[in-house]
């Protein structure tokens, strides 16, 4: 018996073998995936019917999205091309959702249910010009339901059904400009009204069946006019005159034009400077901003204006919504330190508020920026609102009763730059344990895993495990690991703002805006740039946080002011503030910290002066100790130059500042600027750890790597091949790529591919680079390798040399004396093109490395160095093999199992960041883009601890069993001992 | 000494002139053979010692009586020390010839370098005190000069003072564009900390020009090649060891045959521990007996 249950383990034990894929309740174990949609810009709501009830909305991330209204969620997505941007958003038919895009040239539907494509027209233009949708709801010509498009300067009637062109009109002659497009119900005219050189306005009618013009009017307006017309009813428009003092109204009678301008002095008494009317869309009502207020006008008796409203300047106003039959509403925003006020009002009586709210909101959103309004009848039939608003953070909210139905942090959905964070270390006192609830819950979980694991548990005890095991506290909990797992990632956004990602499943633990922060601080509009790790305390991890240090721009250009904020990464709040400061053209973290373990920092501003931070004397005598040895390069693309750079002595400035340095051209490469252009460029990450520098090969000879941190990859084209690929024939362009040593300003390598062109993505590490471009001649994408090795140190592989000390591997490596590298390269065919790529870090850098590829299906996939190896050859000789030199294929190989995202999408892709875990085996792999993914990943396989997957309970068993088998064995074998002395 | 090396330098050129010439030859003809290009340009790149005799000049002119865009340039070299600004320090001239891919490159580099005055010694005695940078510029166009800017590049004047001053220029060329000049000493820099002057004020210049290379085309495997390639894919399935084929007939198969082993071996048993009560109480009446 016993020899049955051996055997019946062993079987077992030498059935089951590694897997290096994944398996489907593994997803979501050691990766997360969140889905965003970016800022939004429109906003239709969909809540007629009885169905769901949703909001269809567009973002400048070029998103078209429907959102459940009761709680956020994305019923579904689109993502449209980075240069689709759209411009208009409606409903059509009641069941399709139309977009108009890229720039008025393509008009898609889509199924409102589903978001199904259900059709697609693009539409032909003579010139580029303003873009605008007008879907009438009762207009049938034919059979067709017609929408109207304007855009590149045509008039477009598209049948809403199926998306057919039923005529087209080119009104772009004379330089006209539509406005707005005007359709009265029941006739047959469809009016074009818009400027022509900001003083004309014209007028055209069109015949809505065939696109015939009909009439043509254009009337002179002396004064000419400023930014838009603003239609306030069918026939009545606004506009603010060219010297920005007048407002004008436009009366439109039987295509005649009659304007009838005011002083906007007359109405605001303390009225300078120039007055813009804001886009609204309220029935005979119209908002104005002046340099101090923001003022409602109505328009009453034709031509008469009236101020209905005055506020300061931090109010919102959405567009109005019928109400009932003839009563319009719209709502208005103000914001009064943590609270916002909604104010419903009604057109026809603007005295009296429909509803007021009031809502707490969070300091960490700031202002509201965009405000859509929606109405429902309540129980009690009267009317309800809700309140869709952007803030300044880019968060999505659904206000209704005073609160907040639902948010959306959708700033994380334009991510400019990811550091990660240790997370505090555990003390003692702190309460980790929050989320295991006693101890009968665990003896419940973990009976249930033991059902799991004999197999008899029903459907609904694997969903219950499955989720114990994603919500499991090991992931979440806010304290350090030992294998490094848990982290914080510190993300800054576009809008401005600190999110803090805890990286075991993705929720934020902190935000901070420092945009309205640095506003306040007499900064302009404040320009987001990177984020660098300030203090990261190893010596003092008890008793200091630390620190990330996010440096910015007051305005857009290159020499404008920067700032610097510090933000303590454990509790989200701004520790220092500096700025205004001089202009910051580049940042340079050194390799060096002080006694606080505060980072230095170089910040290289536009006059060619470096800035040392932070400014203390510290940091300014190590500074000094090590200012010969402080190099870094400048990339000029326009001009195709490169430049090394040294430090000299401090600034000559009028104030003497000890931590200015001017900088000093030490080398100058000039690329010919006819023949090449400077397209990409690529260094090793500074904190890689590479472990060792030799490589063994088969026949045990030991090569030698090439490793310099002031290596620098670039990438050239023939001008004329910096357009899309297909814009140049294979003879005129060709790719010339260089290996330079920085400092110094050497070319190590300088090699050309005929026939090649951009996009060139380059990663750098250890002594290889890898690049990605396009072969015209074949047609094909390519990835080619370039290894370096060391000559200098090749002959230190003779055993008797070293023994009588006649070697040189004592002898200093300095940047000045002459390099013996040699390179070995090759290249292969690849079939995606590349949005990111990268490669994996870990912390001692033993574990073999992956090139990480996102690809064009905004995937992630994971790449063996081992295919990019430029020793591989057709046949390898079985030594080679032993080595792990794989046979030479002619292109790389696809492995659908090696997509570190599995079956997600990280939608609109843009860059891959990679950190080392504390086991060195793993790497944490994040990738964002609009969404964002996180995965731990072992390129080599966890050698170095047991998964989580183990399958301890076997093991268990095993031993019992074995243990059982021996007592009994030995029982017997006592007996039968016994028996046969007996005998 | 030096006469040796002079003799040598000749002698040198001499045998690197009819390599260059034939390259010119390999060059015409190869025109469709890309990859081959690369290797050709290389070897084109002219390894120029100080002085190389003028007969090798008129048997390439001989050669080329088809081209006449054998021209000569010339190109100030010129240094600075520390700050300083740049003086001139050395000429270049070399000689332009029609490239085979139209345009034209430089061949037959060669350097006088003046030697150091009192003053420009003392700058370089004092740039060693301050460990400082010894920079030099040149041209960034051979043809246009000065091109759109000078190329720089600094090396540690400790590097240079070795017995004599010793320097090796490489001057990384695209057609008469030079993009990059690699400045410093032949071999290894000297550390700070032992800095000796040089005992003779004359350069020792090594130039060399530098062409890019061609990169090696990615390999397409010929048809027969894929196709083996192909073969070979099909052919791996049945690689597969006949354990990994047939593991799920074999286990049920071995079970069963453990199963009946088992069973025949407990038949036997189950015989003898039928037998063997038989035999024991046999035995144990005796025993029994005897007690008694």
């Amino acid at each position: 018996m016993a020899i049955r249950v051996f055997m019946l383990l062993v079987f077992i034990i030498s059935t089951s073998r590694p897997i290096s894929s994944l398996y489907e309740d593994q997803v979501g174990l050691a990766d997360w995936h969140r889905q965003y949609i970016g800022k939004v810009k429109h906003a239709v709501f969909h809540t007629q019917k009885a169905g769901r009830k949703r909001v269809i909305v567009s973002t400048e991330e070029n998103v078209v999205a429907s959102l459940d209204l009761r709680h956020g969620e994305i019923f579904w997505r689109h993502v449209l091309g980075p240069k689709d941007v759209i411009d208009q958003l409606d409903i059509a038919l009641g069941k399709y959702v139309v977009t108009l895009s890229s720039g008025g040239s393509v008009v898609r539907a889509w199924g409102l249910p589903d978001g199904q494509m259900v059709w697609e027209s693009r539409l032909q233009g003579s010139r580029s010009s303003r873009s605008l949708l007008v879907i009438q709801k009762n207009l049938k010509v034919g059979k067709d339901s017609l929408m109207f498009v304007y855009g590149n300067g045509y008039i477009h009637a598209v049948a809403d059904a199926d998306g057919e062109v039923i005529w087209k009109k080119d009104l772009a002659s004379e330089g006209f400009e539509a406005h707005q497009l005007m359709y009265a119900d029941g006739s047959d005219a469809l009016y074009a009204v818009g400027l022509i050189d900001s003083s004309w306005v014209g007028v055209y009618q069109l015949n809505v069946k065939n696109g015939a013009v009909l009439g043509h009017e254009k009337i002179l307006f002396p004064g000419g006019f400023s930014g838009d017309l603003l239609f306030v009813s069918n026939d009545k428009a606004v506009a603010v005159d060219a010297s920005g003092t007048n407002l004008v109204v436009i009366r439109l009678r039987n295509g005649q034009v009659y304007f009838h301008p005011t002083p906007i002095a007359e109405f605001i008494l303390d009225f300078s400077g120039v007055g813009i009317i804001l886009p609204s869309k309220i029935p005979e009502m119209f908002i104005l901003r002046t340099e101090t207020s923001v003022t409602f006008f109505k328009v009453v008796n034709e031509d008469e204006l009236r101020v209905v409203e005055k506020f300061d300047l931090a109010s919102t106003i959405s567009d109005s919504i019928p109400l009932s039959e003839g009563d319009d509403a719209c709502v208005m925003i103000q914001q009064d330190d943590d609270k916002i006020i909604l104010t419903v009002k009604s057109n026809n009586d603007w005295t009296s508020n429909l509803a007021v709210e009031k809502i707490q909101m969070d300091h960490q959103r700031g202002q509201v920026q965009k405000v859509f309004l929606n109405s429902y009848v309540r129980t009690d039939r009267s009317n309800g609102f809700r309140v869709l608003i952007v803030l300044e953070d880019h968060s999505l909210l659904l206000l209704q009763q005073g609160e907040i139905v639902w948010s959306r942090e959708d700033g994380l959905a334009s991510i400019i730059d990811v550091k990660a964070s240790e997370l505090p270390i555990e003390k003692d006192g702190v309460a980790v344990d929050k989320v295991e609830h006693g101890l009968l819950e665990r003896l419940k979980g973990h009976l249930l895993k033991v059902k799991g694991s004999l197999m008899i548990a029903t459907p609904d005890d694997l969903a219950t495990i499955q989720k114990m095991r994603l919500s499991s506290s090991d992931k979440t909990k806010m304290t350090r690991d030992r294998n490094g797992f848990r982290k914080l990632l510190i993300v800054l956004t576009r809008a401005g703002k600190l999110f803090a990602l805890h990286t075991g499943d993705g929720r934020i633990v902190w935000s901070l805006l420092l945009n309205s922060h640095w506003r306040s601080k007499t900064c302009g509009i404040p320009s987001f740039f990177s984020l660098h790790q300030w203090q990261d305390p190893h010596h003092h991890a008890l008793d200091e946080n630390p620190s990330m240090l996010v440096i910015g721009r007051c305005g857009d250009s290159l020499d404008s002011a920067g700032v610097l904020s510090i933000v303590d990464a454990y509790r989200g709040k701004e520790l220092d503030h500096i700025g205004p400061i001089h202009s910051i053209a580049q940042v340079i973290p050194l390799p060096f910290t002080d006694s606080l373990e505060r980072r230095l920092h170089l910040l290289l501003d536009a006059n060619q002066q470096a800035h040392l931070y932070p400014r203390t004397v510290e940091a300014l005598g190590i500074f000094q100790q090590e200012l010969g040895n402080i190099y870094w390069y400048s990339v000029d693309r326009d001009e195709s130059i490169l430049r090394g750079h040294g430090l000299k002595k401090t600034c000559l400035i009028e104030v003497t500042d000890n931590f200015c340095v001017d900088a000093r051209n030490v080398w100058t490469i000039v690329l010919p600027s006819d023949t090449e252009k400077i397209i990409a460029t690529a260094t090793r990450s500074p904190n890689e750890v590479v472990h060792t520098q030799a490589k063994v090969t088969a026949e045990h000879d030991v090569l030698y790597k090439h490793i310099s941190k002031n290596l620098l990859f670039l990438a050239t084209v023939t001008p004329k091949a910096e357009g899309p690929i297909g814009s140049v024939t294979p003879d005129a362009s060709s790719m010339v790529v260089y290996v330079i040593e920085t400092v110094s300003g050497r070319i190590l390598h300088r090699v050309t591919h005929p026939g090649s062109q951009g996009p060139v993505h380059a990663i750098f590490s250890e002594n290889w680079v890898v690049y990605h471009f396009f072969n015209l001649k074949a047609h094909r994408y390519e990835m080619a390798v370039i290894e370096i090795y060391d000559q200098a140190r090749a002959e230190n592989k003779d055993m008797l040399k070293l023994v009588l000390g006649a070697h040189n591997l004592t002898s200093p490596v300095t940047a000045y004396s002459r390099l013996e590298v040699s390179m070995k390269s090759q290249s292969y065919f690849f079939t995606h093109s590349v949005k990111a790529m990268v490669v994996t870090q870990t912390i001692k850098g033993i574990t073999s490395r992956q090139v990480l590829v996102g690809t064009v299906g905004d995937q992630v996939l994971a790449l063996d160095k081992r295919f990019l190896d430029p020793r591989r050859t057709v046949n390898p000789t079985q030594a080679e093999k032993e080595e792990g030199i794989i046979p030479l294929t002619d292109s790389l190989p696809l492995i659908p199992q090696s997509y570190v995202t599995h079956a997600l999408k990280v939608e609109g892709l843009r860059d891959i960041v990679t950190f080392p875990a504390k086991l060195e085996s793993t790497t944490l792999v994040f990738a964002y883009g609009i969404d964002l993914f996180f995965a731990r990943l072992a390129p080599s396989k966890t050698y170095d601890s047991l998964t989580e997957e183990f399958n301890y309970a076997l093991l268990l068993i095993t031993i019992v069993a074995l243990v059982v088998g021996i007592f009994v064995t030995w029982i017997w074998s006592e007996k039968k001992e016994l028996q046969d002395k007996w005998r | 000494m030096a006469p040796v090396l002079l003799l040598l330098n000749l002698l040198l050129s001499l045998a690197v002139a009819p390599c260059a010439f034939q390259s010119d030859e390999l060059l015409t003809e190869d025109d469709e053979f890309v990859g081959l290009e690369g290797a050709q340009f290389h070897d084109s790149a002219a390894v120029s010692p100080p002085a190389s005799p003028p007969a090798t000049t008129m048997r390439r002119r001989s050669v080329e009586t088809g081209s006449d865009s054998d021209s000569k340039v010339q190109f100030a070299l010129e240094h600075a020390f520390g700050d300083s600004d740049f003086s001139p320090a050395g000429t270049f001239s070399a000689r332009l010839k029609a490239s085979s891919h139209g345009g034209q490159i430089l061949t037959k580099l060669r350097f006088s370098r003046d030697s150091f005055s009192q003053a420009e010694q003392d700058n370089f005695k004092k740039l060693l005190e301050d460990d400082d940078f010894y920079r030099i510029r040149i041209p960034s166009n051979v043809v246009s000069q000065p091109g759109r800017e000078y190329i720089i590049s600094s090396v540690k004047a400790r590097c240079l003072a070795q017995d004599a001053l010793d320097e090796l220029l490489v001057l990384h060329m695209e057609g008469v564009n030079i993009l990059a000049v690699s400045y410093g000493p032949p071999g290894l820099c000297q550390y700070p900390s032992n800095i000796k002057s040089p005992r003779k004020w004359s350069f020792k210049s090594h130039t060399f020009l530098k062409y890019g290379d061609l990169a090696p085309r990615s390999q397409v495997f010929t048809e027969a090649a894929v196709d083996e390639n192909l073969e070979d894919e099909t052919a791996k399935p049945p690689e597969k060891s006949f354990w990994a084929k047939y593991w799920m007939y074999l286990i049920p198969l071995g079970l069963v045959v453990m199963n009946a082993v088992t069973q025949a071996m407990n038949m036997p048993e189950e015989q003898a521990t039928g037998q063997a009560p038989a035999v024991t109480a046999g035995r144990g009446q005796p025993t029994a007996v005897r007690r008694r």
